[in-house]
């Protein structure tokens, strides 16, 4: 367990030298900070996925039961696609972007502590396994979307304010923005769902009934609602550019809102 | 010898001067043929443009070898020398190395960083090459050069941004739409302005173009020059309806769009975004669409503030550019200087074998009857001594070429092995009153015109005798091959 820990800090303050690194570079545009900061968060990543495989051998399970464990996943499925993101599309300063999101998860889990070490017996399950991992991913999509779509507003913004800076030489076309945009909530919305339908069923098999009446589930339905409406109104309703992103941005607030504080403060039975 | 450039560039001399030292081709081929023709150079290429004439040259002595060019130039301009030579610069070895490579970079023009020079300056030198005009010295050079603008323009960003009006706005344009092919261009107003905007744009992907123009003949004349559509202007609201780009230059008075024309547009195309340029004065596309979502208008001053920022992003990596021209002049010093080395290892080689030669010659007179086998083995064991006693020196020297204090220790090395005179005198001189030792070696005098062709000879009997040796040393044959 020591040892663990010792990776873990050591991950933290790795991953925090990258931010830095990130931040420094967005400041004064360093391609060799920008390269060194890719190559630290491949170790970062390296270090993160180590971490999870020595605690999954540990606990006996896939760790993802935990407020601590799944913000953990998140961070580390949110690195994993900046990476991959990066590696192909080179896209400028979306990994800056990402990655402060990403740190922040972490630094979350420092306050966190270890958390809950063990969940009882009954709480676990592949189902559940499964219903977890697969609403983190659709919560790293839509992040990631979050993402672009801010991106999209800063750069329309530099665009009709007619400031030619560094930023703007640097942000991506606005088009590609937008794509990036659809392409993760379309991925994201289908994953949340089948989240949802596996977490009903693993409680309808676990406890005989269906779990209608908690916060969480109802903030979710809300949710897929949300992001239905938006693909709507992208699709049908000829919605784009400046008003379709700021929806985006509102409902990513309501999944940070469902993740961080329904969990927390209004489930009775959803601890994260 | 020196490596000279005499020139004159936009900034040193009105046009007037400048006009005056314009070449054609043909007098550049009788240019070059003149000054390689007298005595004092050796090497010249002309690099003449519309903002700058360059004369580079390698001369044996500086003041004759400038006085040459300036003759030559009042004669081709029909200056007098007094009325001109107020307006040029002058620099002299590495200065003039450095003035190259800052020229071929870009970093020397009007545009900083234009790409235009570098062809220029390397047809200046392919032609005077042809001409058989160049030779080791420049021929190394000009490589250079153009290695130092290939690097500067993939290493650095200093060419890539934008730094004319139509330019600016594929710039732009890029940073809405991620590509612009399969996009619609629609020209309003066939001016000249408007059509080559439209053709970088076209050149950028946007194959769809629509001309729409008050008299439909020059709409369609200009449409036909993209393969496009001509309309006139009571079309327009169906144009803009299938338009991703709009470049606007008529020369009507008022505005030609609307601001309630384009929101009923953008209805109706379905909120696609809508890239504006305006480049009429007075304006054509009314300033208030600028607000509408998904519109992003801007006009010439807009694309003037592009403009300058983007000069100003150049300077910036001019000093990048400024760091590899200074790795690039250490390179070529490595290899002037090893250049420098290689007539002072042949001048020991052949005092030394010169040496061998006379003690055989001292062994035969003051010794009778040797058999011819111990006079090959005398012989063969005294050579065998001084090729190993000059190897080191020579490989060594070689190596000490390249380095930054060469200049000392090719002179160290001058002095130690009584060079001096010998490099002074031995060119003329050389293998005539030699013994038997250089007869093998007959071609040299009569090469002795062209330095290159006597540089390479030497480098050819250089290998040739220091394989002879290794076969007889074949152990270090490896230490000698690190060292090439």
């Amino acid at each position: 367990m020591v040892g663990n820990l010792f990776l873990y800090d050591g991950m933290t303050f790795l991953y925090a030298i990258v931010v830095v690194l990130y931040f420094l570079d967005f400041i004064s545009h360093k391609h060799t900070l920008n390269r060194i900061a890719f190559s630290l968060l491949a170790v970062v990543w390296g270090l993160q996925s180590t971490f999870f495989i020595t605690r999954m051998t540990e606990v006996g399970y896939l760790p993802l039961l935990t407020t601590f464990e799944t913000t953990l996943f998140f961070s580390w499925l949110l690195i994993t696609f900046s990476l991959v993101i990066n590696y192909f599309y080179k896209i400028d300063l979306f990994a800056f972007f990402t990655n402060l999101i990403g740190f922040a998860m972490v630094a979350v889990d420092l306050f966190l502590g270890e958390g809950a070490s063990r969940l009882a017996a009954h709480m676990q399950g592949d189902l559940l396994v499964l219903h977890i991992s697969l609403a983190f991913l659709s919560y790293a999509a839509f992040s990631i979307s979050f993402i672009f779509s801010i991106m999209y507003l800063i750069q329309s913004k530099l665009l009709k304010e007619k400031r030619w800076n560094n930023t703007f030489r640097r942000l991506p076309a606005l088009d590609k923005l937008d794509a990036f945009t659809f392409r993760l909530i379309i991925v994201g919305f289908p994953l949340l769902l089948t989240a949802m339908i596996l977490g009903a069923n693993w409680y309808y098999i676990q406890f005989g009934n269906v779990l209608i009446w908690d916060a969480k589930p109802v903030v979710s339905v809300i949710l897929l609602f949300c992001y239905v409406v938006w693909i709507y109104l992208r699709l049908s309703a000829g919605w784009s550019g400046r008003k379709l992103a700021w929806w985006n941005v509102i409902s990513f607030g309501l999944v940070i809102i469902n993740y961080f504080f329904v969990g927390q403060f209004f489930s009775g039975f959803h601890p994260w | 010898m020196h490596i000279i450039v005499v020139g004159l560039n936009y900034r040193s001399s009105p046009v007037e001067v400048r006009e005056r030292f314009a070449f054609t081709d043909a007098e550049m081929e009788a240019g070059i043929a003149r000054l390689v023709g007298t005595q004092q150079v050796r090497e010249a290429v002309i690099v003449s443009t519309c903002n700058r004439t360059e004369v580079y040259a390698v001369v044996d002595a500086l003041k004759p070898g400038l006085d040459t060019i300036h003759a030559y130039l009042a004669e081709h301009s029909g200056l007098a020398q007094g009325a001109f030579l107020t307006h040029l610069y002058e620099y002299e070895g590495e200065q003039a190395v450095r003035h190259l490579f800052r020229v071929t970079a870009g970093l020397d023009s009007m545009v900083l960083g234009e790409t235009q020079i570098l062809g220029q300056v390397r047809s200046g030198f392919l032609f005077s090459q042809e001409q058989g005009k160049t030779g080791r010295l420049f021929n190394n050079l000009f490589r250079r050069a153009v290695t130092v603008a290939k690097r500067a323009h993939s290493e650095t960003k200093i060419g890539e941004n934008a730094v004319s009006v139509s330019y600016a706005a594929v710039e732009l344009a890029k940073k809405i739409f991620e590509s612009l092919d399969h996009k619609t261009v629609l020209v309003i107003g066939a001016g000249k302005m408007s059509e080559l905007t439209a053709k970088h744009l076209n050149a950028n992907g946007a194959t769809k173009v629509i001309v729409c123009n008050r008299t439909y003949e020059r709409a369609k004349e200009l449409a036909d020059k993209f393969n496009g559509k001509a309309l006139d202007m009571n079309s327009l609201d169906l144009a803009l309806k299938e338009a991703d780009i709009v470049v606007s230059s008529t020369g009507a008075e008022g505005y030609v769009v609307t601001k309630a024309h384009v929101q009923a547009t953008m209805k109706k195309r379905r909120h696609r975004p809508l890239f504006l340029i305006d480049i009429a004065v007075p304006r054509d596309l009314d300033p208030a669409m600028g607000d509408l979502d998904n519109v992003f208008l801007y006009d010439i001053d807009d694309l003037e503030g592009v403009i300058r920022v983007n000069m100003e992003e150049r300077a910036k990596e001019a000093e990048k550019v400024g760091v590899i021209i200074g790795e690039e002049l250490v390179a070529f010093r490595q290899w002037m200087n090893a250049q420098e080395a290689s007539p002072l290892i042949q001048g020991l080689r052949q005092k030394a074998l010169g040496m061998q030669a006379d003690l055989m010659q001292n062994l035969n007179n003051k010794v009778q009857n040797l058999s011819d086998k111990e006079i090959h083995t005398v012989n063969k064991l005294t050579m065998a001594l001084v090729n190993q006693l000059i190897h080191k020196p020579i490989t060594e020297i070689k190596d000490m070429a390249t380095e930054d204090d060469a200049v000392v220790y090719l002179e160290a090395f001058k002095r130690l092995f009584g060079l001096e005179e010998e490099a002074a005198s031995n060119r003329p001189a050389d293998g005539k009153d030699k013994p038997k030792q250089q007869a093998d070696k007959p071609k040299q005098p009569a090469e002795q015109g062209n330095p290159s062709v006597v540089a390479v000879q030497a480098q050819m009997e250089q290998t040739r005798q220091e394989e002879a040796s290794a076969g007889a040393r074949p152990a270090e044959l490896f230490g000698r091959y690190g060292t090439h």
